[in-house]
Formats: structure tokens, C-alpha cells, sequence
């Protein structure tokens, strides 16, 4: 099953998506801010990278934007996760090389199909 | 006897023969007087001869003079060249005649002859010359003029010439006096010569002896026969002898003497005949200068009537002056003056002495003589008994005979006619016949001069008549504009006392005030400043690349156009700025731009706006968490859940999400509001976008056993202007209550062209739980839900509609609504299409 790398501050929301992921049959390794997520994902080449925007250290546009221009992590797929819901944020995301844009809060459904049509 | 006669021969020989030398002498005297005699008729002769060419000459030279002011005043006229060259001939032959006269001429006359030299020279240098460049630099006017003053020079060449001719006769008359001085001297010498003779003849009676009485007796009577003017006597009772001799001797002289009494009766004769022929020659001269004079009268008079002509320029007064002239002319009784009409082929009755009055300003079409006259332009005379059944035009008090048609030709156009009416037995004078066509050509010319000049009068009128028009269109104007200035002061007196900053312009830009506020938020300008002046000077005010200037500048380039924004200054005032022509009606006076101060509502608002963002970004995180959880345990995936747990965990839920909608609507609400989120205008393919939207909501639909139907043409729809992520929103909210408040039934959404209404329209219709109309219009309140038992259970925020409304018409459209409780609703979202020929295709 494949393996999914979660970059998330907040260790409720983190938990609660590893705990859904899981449930579904998905590997997950988690991360507290973008530049854990990033060298995490060089060790563990995770097939899919979910991100939220904001957190410490380096926040999740950064983390996209730097993935994105390393050639060993740039075939990684990101999906962002915000609070963020304007338009030109979610517009932002993509254009950093984002896959997906979930908007806080999110349906865990909504999370798992996501999920699956990004990695289909 | 012998002796007797030998004595007495001796004395009488002496005597005889001084009785001889006494005749001899005599008839020399006699010979001498009777030669020079003839000589003074020969001289008479040639001085009759020359003095009749002299005269002549000077006739000639006066005639030439004449010709050329003829010549002169043809050309003045007519300003056509041909009428220069019988002035140039006459100007060379008239030099040639004076050459001819000053080589005949001597003393006073050469004098005279050199005065008409000088007068005909100072004539052409001063009269003629000007004239004629007068009228080749087209001033007719000028150059008639000029001729006038060359009258003086007329009069002055005829009293020289006269002087000359006259003294010419006065020589003659001298010449012929002493002529007839010698003829008397003749007679009395011949007479003295007889009486001297008849003495000797009786002196030689008494001398002599008787014998000799008898002879000498003879030769007394014969001597007093020649003095009693019997000529060739012959004496026969005289003896032969000396006395003999004296009888012969006197009897031839008494022949000669009646030879040459013979001659000179002859010469006399010839004398009186040559004085006759000159005294025929004489009043031959005067009759010559008599026409002379005649035709100097008609210059004179065709001049008058030039000056008259000219000096007119009234039509009316004009024609009755043409018509009156001819009829002094021609000795008319009645006249008629026709003028031709420009437009049309007929001629209009100008002028009428004497005709049935109503013929005045009629209109004539011309036929007989009238057409004859009009089409040639001749004269042409008519008998009354020829035009009586055409023409019965005359008044009945005055008799006519015969009509005179006398065409007034201009530029080879009869542009008159006058008729004039003779009476019974008048003849047309000889001077009508010489004058008329003279008259003809001034009164023509005058006549074309005076219709002209009142077509120029009547477009004068005309003119006049439209400026009058513009003078009092000019003073409503002005009436107008003081009424729009007093109003105007008004709106300056109100502009200067706002509370807000007030800039106030003419519909140009020109500042026409500002107040106080306006310069504490952007500085002074100057009085009248331009347009560009004031914009300067809030640039200085204004962050770079601040699109304010711009919309100015647009504003009165649209004259009418109305606009509002905020602008935020760089010396920290915050305005909300309103801009609106000012005026009645259509009329615009001037333009009003208000700069309300709104720099501490907007700190607040910003300060409100960062607020409800931060809470609103920082309730999601916590909700993100408590919605996530409770699924997982909802959704059994942490172990099975009791039925009343589960209900009871679902009502948590959904007032959890209702709070999330909650959070995300108000975040909405205040960035619309606030206008922090600038809509991205593009062409947008409405259908497609309802068709996704609505497609996410089909689930959730049929799960509640709804029939859910989707109508988005892929064609046909016209493109719409707007933002695609808003049009998105509102679909979603539409479709999400509608699927919310339909418990069952059906939810059909539908895109449409209304090409009635050029909309296009989004439909969301539902059966569901419907809209009392009492609530109808309160549905797009904020925070306004529903008061149905089924509206409150289902949960919302309350924003959702008036977001949609806000959104909508944020978009240039408009939402409706039509709803009847329990039957359900109808929301329709109509935009205007994005262009006309933009559709889907």
C-alpha cells in the first residue's frame, strides 16, 4: 500500500489523519513543519505528501516550492491543506506545484477521495 | 484859207497835242485803276477758296472731336473693345486735320488752331485716358464720371472753333469790301476821265474856230455820249485835218473805254456770282454748325440721361424715369415699361403712364410686335389696328394710334421693353430715331445695374431677417445662461459651506470652487485652475499608480457619468469620494466631486475585517479537529455506537457543521463588503459551471430519495461576464438549499437563454417546503432564516441567500424569487450576456 508522508503542526488534526488514512490501508509518516517533511521524505520516498499551509519553521508553500524544485522530490504529488479558503490562496497553492487544495474543515471523506484521485 | 488854216494849225497842233497828252494820261489812269481792280478780285478768289477750307478743316476737326466722345462714350458703355477703334482713328485723323489747318493759318488764327491742338490733347489726356482705364478697370460708374467732366472741354473746342470760323468770314466780308471799294473807284476815275475829257472837248470848242466848232461840237457831244456811258461813239461830221485825227483818236478811245467798261461789268458780274456762291457757302456753314449744335444737344442730353440712369438704383424709380424719357422722346401719350423675369419667359409690367392701372405688376408672356421686339431687339413700330385684339392696354381717356416697341438690350439680352403709345397724326420725331438705341444701352445697362442691386437687397433683407433671428435666439441664450450663472452661485455658496471636501467644475473641468475641507485633504489650487492643474495637485496626495486620476479624467470625458470609490491618501485621510454632474436636465452646469472623510470609520473596518479573519482562520483549525473526530466515531470506525449515541452524536455533528458554513459565510459577507476581494472578470461558460457544481450535490439528493435533474445545454447559451469561483458559490448555495428544504419531490436546475429578455438565466426549482410570501422578501436578509419547522431543523446560517444576492448583483445580475409554501420554490439568476454574438458555440 502506498506510503503517505502528512506535514501537519497541529497533533489532533495530524493524528486524526493518520488514524483515517490508516483505516483505509495507507502507510503514514507524520511531520511537524515543511523542513522536517522534506528531509523525511528523502529518507522514506513516500508516494504522496499532504501539507498544511501553516505552520512553523517553514510553512507548507515553502515546503511545496522547495520539493518542487529538487529533482530527486519533485515526482512526489503534495496536496495542500489550509484554512485558507480564498481563491487567489488556493490559486497560490496549485501554481507552487500542488496537486490538490483541501479547505479546512474537510470531510474525511472528502480527504480519502481526494486522495485516490491523486494517486490514480 | 491856206494861211488862215496854216496859222491857225500851228496853234491848234499845240494844243491838240497837249489836249492829246491830257486824254493819254487819262486813260492810263483809267488802265491802272481797272488792273488793280482784277487784281483784287483774283485775291479775293483765292483767299474765298482758302477760307472755305479753312472752315472746312475746322469743321472736319470739330466733327472728328465729336465722333471720338461718341466713340468714347460707346465704349464707356459697353466696355467693348470695338468701340476703341473709331476712337483711335479719330484720334489720328483729328492730328492730321490740325497739322493741315496750322500750315494754312497764321497770327490769330494759327493761335485758335493751336488752342483746339491743346484743348483736344488735354481732353484725351485728362478725360479720355482716365475714363477708358476707369472702364477697363471695371468701374462703369467711374468712368461715365470722368466723360462728365469733359464737358468743359466740349464747350471750350466749339467757342474756339466758332471763334476761327468767325473770323474766317469776317476776313472774307473785309476782302469782298474792298473788292467792291475798287469797283466804285473804277466808276468814279472813268467818270472824272469823261468830265475831264468833255471839258478839253469844250474848252477846244472855244479855242478852235467856228469851222472847227461844228467837229469839236461832234466830238463834245460824242465825248458827253461816253460820259452819258454810251461807248464806241463814232463821229462822222468831222473834216479831214488834225481834227480828224482827235475824232479818231477820241473815237477809239472811246472804244477801249467801252471794251474795258465791258470787261470790267463782266467782272463785276462775276463778282456778285462769286459773292452769292459765298453767301450760300456762308449759311451752308451755319446750317453745318447749326446740326452741329444739334447733335452736341443730344450728347448732352443722352449724357443726362446717363447721369439720371445712373445715379438710380431704385427698380420702380428707375423704369418710370426709362419710361418717361421715351416718352418725351417719341412725344408718347401712354407708355409701359416690361421688365423680363429671370425664372421664366414672361415680362413683368414695371412701369405705366397711362395704362388701365391693373396692368401694373402683371405678369406678360410676349407675342406680335412685344415678341418681334423682345427676340431681335429692334425697334418695332405697331399700328393700333395690328395689337387691338392682343393688347387693349391704354387708358380710355387717351387716344392711340400706334404703339412703339423700344427693347432695352443688355449683354446681348432684351431685358426691358418699353412700349410707347403716339396719338393719332404724331410722327416719330427725327431725333427719336437717332436717340432711342443711345437711351437704350444707359437705361439697359442701368436696369440690369438696379436688378442686381435688388437681389442683392432682398438677400440683404434676408440676412437681416436671419440675424434678427440670431440676435433674439442670442439673448434667450444669454436669459438662460444668467439663469444657469444664479443658480450656479447657489451651488457655489452650498459648496462652500459642505461638510465634506467639495470640488466643483464647469462640465470642462475648470475649478469654479473648492471649499476648506477639500484643501485640508489635498492643498491648495489656484483660482480657475484647470482640469490638469487640480489633478496635479492631488497627485502629490495620491499612492503611485492610483487609478483615481484616471476615473476623473473618464468622468468628464462621459459628461454624465456618476462614480464612487474610496481613496486612501498619502497623508493618511481615508476618502470616500462621489462624483455627479449637476444641472436640470440635460442641461449640465458643472460637476460636483465630494470627499467625505472616512479615515477612521476605515481603521475600524480594517481592524473589524483582520479580526473576523483571524478568528474565523482560527476557529476552523479546532473545527477541523472536532469534525474529523466525531466522523471517525460516528462513522463506527473506532467500534459500534449505541442508536441513541449515534443520534445524538449527529446532532453534534451537523451543528458542527453549520457552525463551519457558518464561519465561511461570514468570511464571505465581510470580504464582499468590505470590497477586499476583487472579482476577476472573465468571459464565463455558465452552463459548464452549473453543471459541475450541481452534479456534486446529486449524491446527497438521491440519498434523501429526491429526483434530481440537471438542464446545461453544452450549446446555445450566450457567454456571461463574471467570476467563475462567485458563480460557483452561488450555484452551490442555491442547489445545496434547495436539496436542503425539498424533503421530497424533486430539485431541477436549468440553464436557459431568455432571448426576450437577452438574459441568461441559472433556475434552481424544487417541490420542497416553499416561502410564505410574507417571508419573501426578508429570505435575502442577513441572518434571516426561515420560520418552518423544517427550515430550522435542516440548520443554516442565514447567509447563505443574501450571499447569493450580494454575489449576484455584485455581477451585474439579479435574483428572483417565486415560492408558494409546501409547493415549493423557484430561484432564477438572470445576467446579461457577455456579448451579443459570444454564445457556447
Amino acid at each position: 500500500m502506498a506510503r503517505i508522508l502528512v506535514a501537519e503542526d497541529d497533533i489532533d488534526i495530524a493524528r486524526l489523519i493518520q488514524f483515517q488514512l490508516q483505516f483505509h490501508g495507507y502507510e503514514v509518516i507524520t511531520a511537524s513543519d515543511g523542513a522536517e517533511a522534506l528531509q523525511l521524505a528523502r529518507k522514506e520516498a513516500p508516494s504522496l505528501m499532504l501539507i498544511d499551509w501553516m505552520m512553523p519553521v517553514m510553512d507548507g508553500l515553502q515546503a511545496v516550492s522547495a520539493l518542487k524544485a529538487d529533482p530527486e522530490l519533485r515526482h512526489i504529488p503534495v496536496i495542500l491543506m489550509t484554512a485558507k479558503a480564498q481563491s487567489q490562496d488556493v490559486q497560490a497553492g496549485l501554481k507552487a506545484g500542488a496537486a490538490a487544495y483541501l479547505v479546512k474543515p474537510f470531510p474525511l471523506d472528502q480527504l480519502v477521495k481526494t486522495i485516490q484521485e491523486v494517486l490514480a | 484859207m491856206n494861211t488862215r488854216k496854216h496859222r491857225w494849225d500851228e496853234g491848234f497842233r499845240v494844243r491838240v497835242l497837249g489836249l492829246l497828252v491830257l486824254l493819254t494820261s487819262l486813260l492810263v489812269g483809267l488802265g491802272i485803276a481797272l488792273t488793280r481792280t482784277y487784281s483784287h478780285v483774283t485775291a479775293l478768289q483765292q483767299q474765298v477758296e482758302k477760307t472755305r477750307q479753312n472752315v472746312l478743316l475746322m469743321e472736319q476737326a470739330a466733327g472728328t472731336y465729336s465722333e471720338m466722345t461718341s466713340a468714347l462714350r460707346g465704349y464707356l458703355l459697353t466696355g467693348s473693345e470695338p468701340f476703341l477703334e473709331p476712337y483711335i482713328s479719330a484720334q489720328a485723323r483729328i492730328d492730321l486735320i490740325l497739322d493741315q489747318l496750322r500750315a494754312k493759318t497764321d497770327g490769330d488764327q494759327a493761335n485758335r488752331v493751336e488752342q483746339v491742338a491743346l484743348l483736344v490733347r488735354d481732353w484725351q489726356e485728362e478725360v479720355a485716358k482716365p475714363a477708358i482705364a476707369a472702364r477697363q478697370a471695371n468701374s462703369p460708374q467711374a468712368a461715365l464720371l470722368a466723360v462728365g467732366s469733359g464737358e468743359a472741354y466740349s464747350d471750350e473746342i466749339r467757342k474756339a472753333k466758332d471763334e476761327f470760323i468767325r473770323t474766317e468770314s469776317d476776313r472774307l466780308n473785309q476782302e469782298m469790301n474792298s473788292v467792291a471799294q475798287a469797283a466804285r473807284l473804277v466808276r468814279i476815275i472813268t467818270w472824272a476821265g469823261v468830265g475831264i475829257a468833255g471839258f478839253l472837248a469844250y474848252l477846244g470848242f472855244f479855242v478852235l474856230a467856228s469851222s472847227f466848232t461844228r467837229s469839236v461840237g461832234a466830238l463834245s457831244s460824242a465825248a458827253a455820249a461816253i460820259a452819258a456811258g454810251k461807248r464806241g461813239v463814232v463821229i462822222d461830221r468831222i473834216p479831214d485835218g488834225e481834227l480828224q485825227e482827235v475824232a479818231d483818236a477820241f473815237m477809239a478811245m472811246s472804244q477801249t473805254l467801252a471794251n474795258q467798261e465791258e470787261e470790267l461789268q463782266k467782272q463785276r458780274e462775276q463778282l456778285i456770282a462769286q459773292n452769292e456762291e459765298l453767301l450760300a457757302q456762308q449759311e451752308e456753314l451755319q446750317a453745318h454748325a447749326a446740326e452741329l449744335e444739334r447733335r452736341d444737344m443730344r450728347l448732352s442730353r443722352l449724357n443726362r440721361i446717363g447721369q439720371a440712369l445712373l445715379g438710380t438704383i431704385d427698380l420702380d424709380q428707375l423704369s418710370y424715369l426709362i419710361l418717361d424719357e421715351y416718352l418725351d422722346l417719341f412725344g408718347g401719350q401712354a407708355g409701359l415699361l416690361l421688365v423680363a423675369d429671370n425664372n421664366s419667359e414672361e415680362m413683368i409690367v414695371q412701369a405705366e403712364r397711362w395704362a388701365s392701372p391693373e396692368w401694373l405688376g402683371r405678369r406678360v408672356r410676349p407675342t406680335g410686335p412685344l415678341d418681334r421686339s423682345v427676340s431681335k431687339g429692334e425697334l418695332v413700330v405697331a399700328d393700333i389696328p395690328d395689337t387691338v385684339t392682343q393688347i387693349s392696354l391704354w387708358s380710355s381717356e387717351v387716344q392711340v394710334q400706334r404703339e412703339v416697341y423700344i427693347p432695352l438690350v443688355h449683354t446681348a439680352r432684351t431685358i426691358a421693353v418699353a412700349v410707347v403709345a403716339l396719338p393719332p397724326g404724331r410722327e416719330i420725331p427725327d431725333e427719336a430715331h437717332s436717340l432711342w438705341n443711345g437711351i437704350a444701352r444707359e437705361a439697359a445697362m442701368a436696369l440690369a445695374a438696379a436688378m442686381n442691386h435688388l437681389e442683392v437687397k432682398r438677400a440683404l433683407v434676408a440676412l437681416q431677417e436671419q440675424a434678427a433671428q440670431v440676435e433674439e435666439l442670442n439673448a434667450q441664450l444669454q436669459e438662460e445662461r444668467d439663469r444657469a450663472a444664479a443658480q450656479r452661485d447657489i451651488y457655489l455658496s452650498i459648496v462652500s459651506t459642505m461638510r465634506p471636501g467639495a470640488w466643483f467644475t464647469d462640465p470642462e473641468g475648470r475649478l469654479l470652487v473648492v471649499n476648506d475641507p477639500f484643501r485640508e485633504f489635498f492643498g491648495d489650487v489656484p483660482k480657475s485652475a484647470t482640469l490638469d492643474q487640480v489633478l496635479a495637485t492631488m497627485e502629490q496626495r495620491l499612492p503611485p499608480g492610483s487609478p483615481f486620476l484616471q476615473q476623473v479624467r473618464d468622468l468628464f470625458a462621459s459628461r454624465n457619468g456618476v462614480a464612487e470609490g474610496t481613496i486612501e491618501l498619502t497623508n493618511g485621510y481615508t476618502l470616500q469620494w462621489s462624483s455627479a454632474p449637476v444641472g436640470k436636465g440635460d442641461e449640465v452646469m458643472g460637476r460636483l466631486f465630494t470627499f467625505q472623510d472616512v479615515t477612521e470609520l476605515a481603521k475600524l473596518d480594517r481592524l473589524k475585517s483582520e479580526f473576523v479573519s483571524a478568528v474565523s482562520h482560527e476557529l476552523r483549525t479546532p473545527l477541523t479537529s472536532i469534525i474529523g473526530y466525531l466522523s471517525l466515531v460516528l462513522n463506527e470506525q473506532v467500534g459500534p455506537l449505541q442508536p441513541q449515541q449515534k443520534e445524538f452524536l449527529s446532532v453534534v455533528k451537523r451543528n458542527t457543521d453549520r457552525l463551519a458554513n457558518l464561519i465561511n459565510d461570514i468570511l464571505d459577507i465581510q470580504r464582499i463588503e468590505s470590497g477586499r476581494m476583487p472579482l476577476k472578470y472573465r468571459p464565463v461558460q455558465l452552463s459548464e459551471v452549473v453543471r459541475q457544481v450541481a452534479e456534486t450535490f446529486r449524491v446527497a439528493a438521491e440519498q434523501k430519495g429526491l429526483t434530481f435533474e440537471v438542464d446545461a445545454p453544452e450549446t446555445g447559451i450566450p457567454l456571461v461576464s463574471g467570476d467563475p469561483d462567485r458563480m460557483t458559490q452561488i450555484t452551490s448555495n442555491l442547489v445545496s438549499n434547495a436539496v436542503k428544504y425539498t424533503p421530497k419531490g424533486w430539485v431541477k436546475v436549468s440553464v436557459y437563454y431568455d432571448e426576450k429578455q437577452n438574459r441568461v438565466c441559472l433556475a434552481v426549482e424544487d417541490t420542497g417546503i416553499g416561502i410564505p410570501p410574507a417571508e419573501q422578501k426578508r429570505i435575502f436578509e442577513k441572518f434571516y432564516r426561515g420560520t418552518h419547522p423544517y427550515a430550522r431543523e435542516a440548520g443554516g446560517t442565514g447567509l447563505g441567500l443574501s450571499l447569493v444576492k450580494m454575489m449576484v448583483e455584485e455581477q451585474g445580475g439579479e435574483v428572483t424569487l417565486e415560492s408558494e409554501p409546501d409547493k415549493g420554490s423557484r430561484f432564477t439568476v438572470s445576467f446579461p450576456p457577455y456579448s451579443e454574438t459570444g454564445t457556447t458555440q
